[in-house]
């Protein structure tokens, strides 16, 4: 690893020229920023210095003198880490943390859309549409102390039909390494008006690229929201064994497609349910008698067509939908409206090692990824929880930090995950222990050397993140 | 597999430059004619009244299509409107047909412009039949078109003849002729 | 307005001989067509542009592989020659299968004309190039009908070619962009890049963002790389099928139109793409201007008049449509019904009454999944007609809406053109399509058309109105107008254009990115 030209003190003098030293500190020991930095990542490569810009103009001014002083840039929406982006894994690094850029610049109630900064929490959004009353729905990550863009960039999906998150973003502003400022869409016209309102300007959309990517820092989105939907029907099942849950998937995927059911549908395992309350700080616990997994999902709209849907789920289901009860219930109704559960600013929420995969919406599937993954891992409890899209699900496997101490619990995590990508499925995300060690092996050639490509053009200086040289040609050469 | 022949005529449209026209053949292996007419006006009954052809109705360019990739007609005459007549010729050509004359019809300012390209005896028979037929020019036309490429000759020639319309109808209308070969 | 580069340097005769040799043994002679050979013909634009002037190509192939294509580069390269790929070669409107500039060597993908896989559980479809919206459409009227095609106004183009250029369509389905799920691309040296999220795996195509960053948009309204197959999101069948026309009389009611609407939109009781014609739009699918007004120039209030009644129109008017069961379409039309209360002389339509509406047929199957041509005969306006869009993109607000329109007017008519336009309604944003449509082959009209475009781009950008989408001839003056922040954006394409295309074979000039325009490190 190449010495930094200036030793830490003076490190962050320099930095303190363009934000002032209140806003430039030590990284925090410990896990921190989500599991960004903590015990996986050794000494010598945790960032040298946190920095806190008010502005994308300040930011403008930081990212080439941090290029210029040969450091890798790490950028995270606060310190809670999600959406967290590592820089050049070789490189002393400094950490941008945007949380100090928190303006909601407008929330337009005719048009169902927020322009936010990078830094704004879904709890700030949520408050700023409580107070002013206004009929829009969020749909917030768990904790509402996650940034929107960082949301985003982690792909996160919720529950409502507005859950897939990068689907609602409309427009980015981003700093470049070499520190120009660009828009994307139609934000770049000037004095468009419909930045936030369509997604297409002219020529390549370079919005992509600051999603679970690193080339650039975002600064500000443009986010579309819900409007109130008239009538809202929520409803829970409880599935008593896995072969239920895979006929439930089967008979809902057709209703999931042609628009039936327009939110998404979470199917949790008791353990999920159970970790989610103890979460809230309900002891509700391991009640006996509770299913194995349970069902979430809603009907969002007119009542009628409500009603309409409501019965063709009845017979796809063989029983009404009818809401739960009990603690889960309450928890999972607001994650159905949107809410976020819990608020916790301090990063340290999220469990050291998870993933979530990715696979057809079959039962058959499901049932094939639960084997696999409870083959490697069945030893470390892991608490599943399984989300249907339109044309795909996701399953979400955590491991408790409590059962990990012992055992190679990573070591068992990445054999499942390879398990299940050399038998075609996917990987949707990983927490970041898991990442750093997937992110290579699971890039086929030919999209690794464009991505090459795309650092060499746009992160000159290496800052961003792994930078393969961008050979033309490289890829076939090497098969 | 796409052959050579079939991907350059489906890369054309024909008959938009008129050098891609080309003279009929002389191995005429198939008498089946089609009249294919739309745009239904006072002209077009009457040209179909007049012709004594099968006659199929574009309704539908698309289900003009599908029929020509069945391959049964050796000919088609047709009297459209451009459009259609743009989709056909490009369509056809896909399917192996060419365009071996080519009418327009102008009669949208009170007078009836006629710009025929086409086989040269064919050619000069309807500009001297055209003008006297007047209104009737569609009449005309359709006891001409049925007789064209009686004759090998290679060579097309382009002419043109006016009329006074005496129709206060106002259109543009062409007509044209897609041989397979 | 930017300078456009000086024209492709022709290859001189020596190197010339010498890479038509190459791509012949690359491709077999068949396949290469070369000066003098008619089939160099195709590859212009019908509905050229007097002033875009000469486009003609040196030479053309038609790989028929993936493998022919990377030889086909690989010639490229060394003899410095600038493809100009292209697919189904219907882009017309907007430079149909014409190169930017003259001198290029077309890249024919038509060969490619495989449908990869129907997906008929997850509803979408992989195709090559030369695949038309036609071919798929008939291929899944075969397996059953149970799944819709989005289709364009002009079905014998394809969906690939259709995508690339963020074209629309009018179905729920109707974004394109928002239905594409994966690519392969073959980039400048080579390399073949397949977006979908894993290694041939299950769920490829099933998931739109892979792993990693999001390339897929680099692709659009671009030349950074060759795309030779896309994935396509299908509609499944709906229960049933309701189109409507909402007719306006008076001009100035649009404003109460669209406000009345907009709530609607955003509560998705607006499904699809719904298409708010102006009068001359409308009536061109069963009309010619000369039956209502000899002479040049723009209709005048009586033609009008006349138009709206023979036709049973407004001014304005709305084809849309409802899809689901008996029962949703009900409460669909219910809820249109009541907002409609709030626009003066607002009146709802539906097919049982609109027999003889020529634009109601087509509408009607274009938003029903069955493609038609017949968006063509409103060419038929002018006799033999051609048509040069403008397209700009506005909120979803009457009062914008309002003012657009005026403007709109006033230049088609200051330029002799009909105001024939289009607002396609997204939930919170509308898309302006100005029609120009002009006599083919009268070269004044050809250029009337380029004017009028020309002014409304400058009209529309003046009042922060982008256009998402240029004909050939535009576009280095639209990709100029996204110039926020020392145009940052362009830098940054231009910066990636430089790397993976270092050469600039890949047509040079597409959506105004130039090769070797990149000035380098901005300070």
């Amino acid at each position: 690893m190449t010495t930094p030209p200036l030793d830490t003190a003076q490190l962050h003098a320099r930095l303190a020229t363009v934000v002032g030293a209140d806003h430039v500190s030590a990284v925090p020991s410990g896990a921190c920023y989500g599991g960004l930095l903590g015990a996986h990542l050794s000494a010598d490569l945790h960032p040298r210095a946190v920095v806190r810009p008010a502005s994308a103009e300040q930011l403008q001014r930081l990212a080439p003198m941090i290029a210029e002083l040969g450091h890798g840039l790490w950028s995270s929406g606060n310190a809670t880490g999600n959406g967290a982006q590592r820089g050049h894994p070789r490189k002393a690094g400094v950490l941008v943390d945007l949380g100090r850029m928190n303006r909601i610049i407008d929330v337009d109630r005719r048009g169902a859309f927020a322009v936010i900064e990078a830094g704004v929490t879904y709890a700030e959004l949520a408050a700023h549409v409580r107070e002013r009353d206004l009929p829009l729905w969020l749909d917030a990550d768990t904790n509402g102390a996650h940034t929107v863009a960082g949301s985003i960039a982690s792909r996160y999906t919720g529950l409502t039909p507005y859950g897939d998150h990068q689907a609602a973003v409309c427009g980015i502003e981003a700093v470049l390494a070499n520190g120009a400022l660009l828009r994307t869409g139609m934000g770049a016209l000037p004095g468009s008006d419909c930045g936030a309102r369509y997604k297409y300007g002219f020529g390549p959309a370079l919005d992509g690229l600051f999603s679970r990517a690193h080339f650039g820092v975002v600064t500000r989105l443009g986010l579309w929201l819900m409007p109130a939907p008239r009538k809202f029907m929520p409803f829970a099942l409880a599935l008593p064994d896995l072969a239920s849950m895979a006929r439930t998937i089967d008979r809902l995927q057709p209703l999931m497609l042609d628009g039936g059911l327009g939110g998404h549908v979470l199917i949790a395992a008791h353990s999920s349910d159970a970790a989610l309350l103890a979460r809230l700080g309900n002891d509700a616990g391991r009640s006996s008698g509770a299913p194995p997994w349970t069902l979430y999902g809603a009907l969002y709209g007119v009542p009628e067509m409500v009603e309409h849907h409501g019965q063709r789920l009845a017979l796809a289901l063989d029983s009404a939908p009818a809401a739960g009860q009990g603690a889960a219930w309450d928890a999972r109704l607001r994650q159905l409206r949107g809410e976020a559960l819990y608020n916790d600013a301090d990063g340290h929420d999220a469990c050291a090692l998870s993933f979530t995969l990715l696979a057809p919406a079959s039962g058959a599937d499901v049932q094939a990824l639960h084997h696999a993954v409870l083959t490697r891992l069945a030893e470390f409890a892991p608490r599943l929880s399984v989300q249907l899209a339109r044309r795909y699900l996701t399953l979400t496997v955590e491991l408790p930090d409590e059962s990990v101490a012992d055992g190679d619990a990573a070591g068992a995590a990445l054999a499942a995950i390879k398990d299940l990508l050399g038998a075609g499925y996917g990987l949707h995300s990983s927490s970041p222990a898991l990442a750093a060690e997937l992110t290579a092996r699971h890039t086929p050639a030919g999209l690794r050397h464009l991505y090459d490509g795309l650092h060499t053009a746009l992160d000159p200086y290496a800052m961003l993140a792994t930078r393969g040289k961008f050979t033309p040609d490289k890829a076939r050469r090497k098969r | 597999m796409v052959s050579r022949r079939s991907f350059i005529k489906s890369s054309m449209v024909a008959g938009l430059a008129p050098g891609l026209l080309h003279a009929q053949t002389a191995d005429r292996h198939n008498d089946a004619t089609v009249l294919v007419v739309d745009g239904d006006c006072a002209d077009t009954r009457h040209f179909t009244r007049q012709c004594r052809l099968h006659r199929l109705e574009i309704n539908d360019s698309i289900e003009l299509v599908e029929t020509l990739a069945q391959g049964g007609q050796a000919r088609l005459f047709g009297l459209t409107r451009d459009s259609s007549y743009f989709i056909v010729a490009s369509m056809s050509a896909l399917h192996g047909y060419r365009l071996t004359y080519h009418g327009v019809h102008d009669f949208r300012d009170g007078q009836c412009r006629h710009q025929l390209r086409g086989e040269p005896d064919a050619m000069n028979a309807l500009v001297a039949n055209l003008p006297p037929a007047g209104a009737l020019w569609t009449c005309a036309l359709a006891e001409a078109l049925p007789r064209l490429g009686n004759t090998q000759k290679a060579a097309l020639i382009d002419t043109q003849c006016q009329a006074a319309s005496a129709t206060a109808r106002r259109g543009h209308l062409v007509s044209w002729c897609v041989e397979r070969v | 307005m930017k300078a456009s580069a000086s024209p492709a340097q022709p290859i001189d005769a020596a190197n010339g001989k010498r890479a038509l040799d190459a791509l012949r043994t690359a491709l077999g002679k068949d396949w290469v067509f070369a000066a003098g050979d008619q089939a160099l013909d195709a590859y212009r634009d019908d509905y050229a542009l007097a002033p875009h002037g000469d486009t003609r190509p040196w030479a053309a192939v038609a790989p028929g592989n993936l493998k022919q294509i990377q030889k086909v580069l690989e010639i490229a390269r060394r003899y410095k020659l600038a493809l100009w790929p292209l697919s189904t070669g219907r882009n017309l409107g907007y430079g149909g299968a014409a190169a930017r500039q003259a001198g290029a060597l077309m890249l024919d993908l038509k060969r490619m004309k495989r449908i990869i896989e129907v997906n008929e559980r997850a509803a979408y479809a992989v195709v090559e190039p030369g695949v038309s919206y036609l071919d798929l459409a008939a291929r899944l009227r075969k397996l059953g009908g149970r799944l819709w095609v989005d289709s364009t106004g002009s079905p014998w183009g394809g969906p690939l070619g259709n995508f690339l250029e963020r074209g629309v369509g009018y179905t729920p389905y109707g974004q394109h962009s928002d239905t594409q799920c994966g690519l392969q691309v073959v980039l400048a040296d080579g390399t073949v890049v397949d977006t979908a999220s894993g290694i041939k795996a299950r769920t490829d195509n099933l998931y739109r963002y892979s792993h990693g960053a999001w390339v897929d948009g680099l692709f659009n309204q671009s030349n950074f790389g060759i795309v030779t197959r896309i994935g396509v999101q299908l509609m499944p069948a709906p229960a049933g099928y309701r189109p409507y026309l909402v007719t306006v009389d008076a001009e100035e009611n649009l404003q109460a139109l669209l406000d009345a609407l907009r709530p609607l939109s955003l509560e998705g009781l607006l499904p699809g793409r719904p298409t708010l014609m102006t009068l001359p739009r409308a009536a061109a699918y069963g009309a010619t201007r000369a039956q209502y007004q000899t002479g040049a120039g723009p209709l005048r209030a009586q033609a009008h008049s006349r138009l709206m009644a023979e036709q049973a129109r407004g001014y304005w008017n709305l084809y849309g449509a409802f899809y689901g069961a008996e029962a949703l379409l009900d409460v669909h039309v219910r809820e249109l019904q009541n907002a409609l209360r709030a626009v003066p002389g607002a009146r709802l339509h539906f097919a049982d009454t609109r027999a003889d509406d020529a634009a109601f047929k087509c509408r009607a199957a274009l938003m029903g999944g069955a493609p038609s041509m017949d968006e063509y005969k409103t060419l038929d306006w002018v006799g033999a007609g051609a048509h040069l869009d403008f397209t700009a993109v506005l909120p979803f607000d009457g009062d914008v809406a309002q003012s657009a329109s005026e403007a709109a007017r006033e230049l088609c008519h200051a330029h002799g053109f009909d105001d024939c336009a289009e607002f396609q309604l997204e939930p919170r944003a509308l898309r302006l399509e100005i029609r120009l449509i002009f006599e083919r082959e009268v070269v004044a009209q050809q250029r009337a058309a380029h004017a009028a475009v020309s002014a409304l781009a400058a009209r529309f950008v003046s009042l922060g109105h982008g256009s998402p989408r240029a004909h050939l001839a535009f576009m280095d003056d639209t990709a100029a107008s996204y110039r926020w922040s020392d145009d940052a954006l362009a830098h940054a394409s231009a910066a990636i254009k430089d790397v993976l295309d270092a050469q600039g074979v890949l047509a040079p000039g597409k959506s105004a990115l130039w090769p070797g325009r990149h000035s380098g490190r901005r300070k």
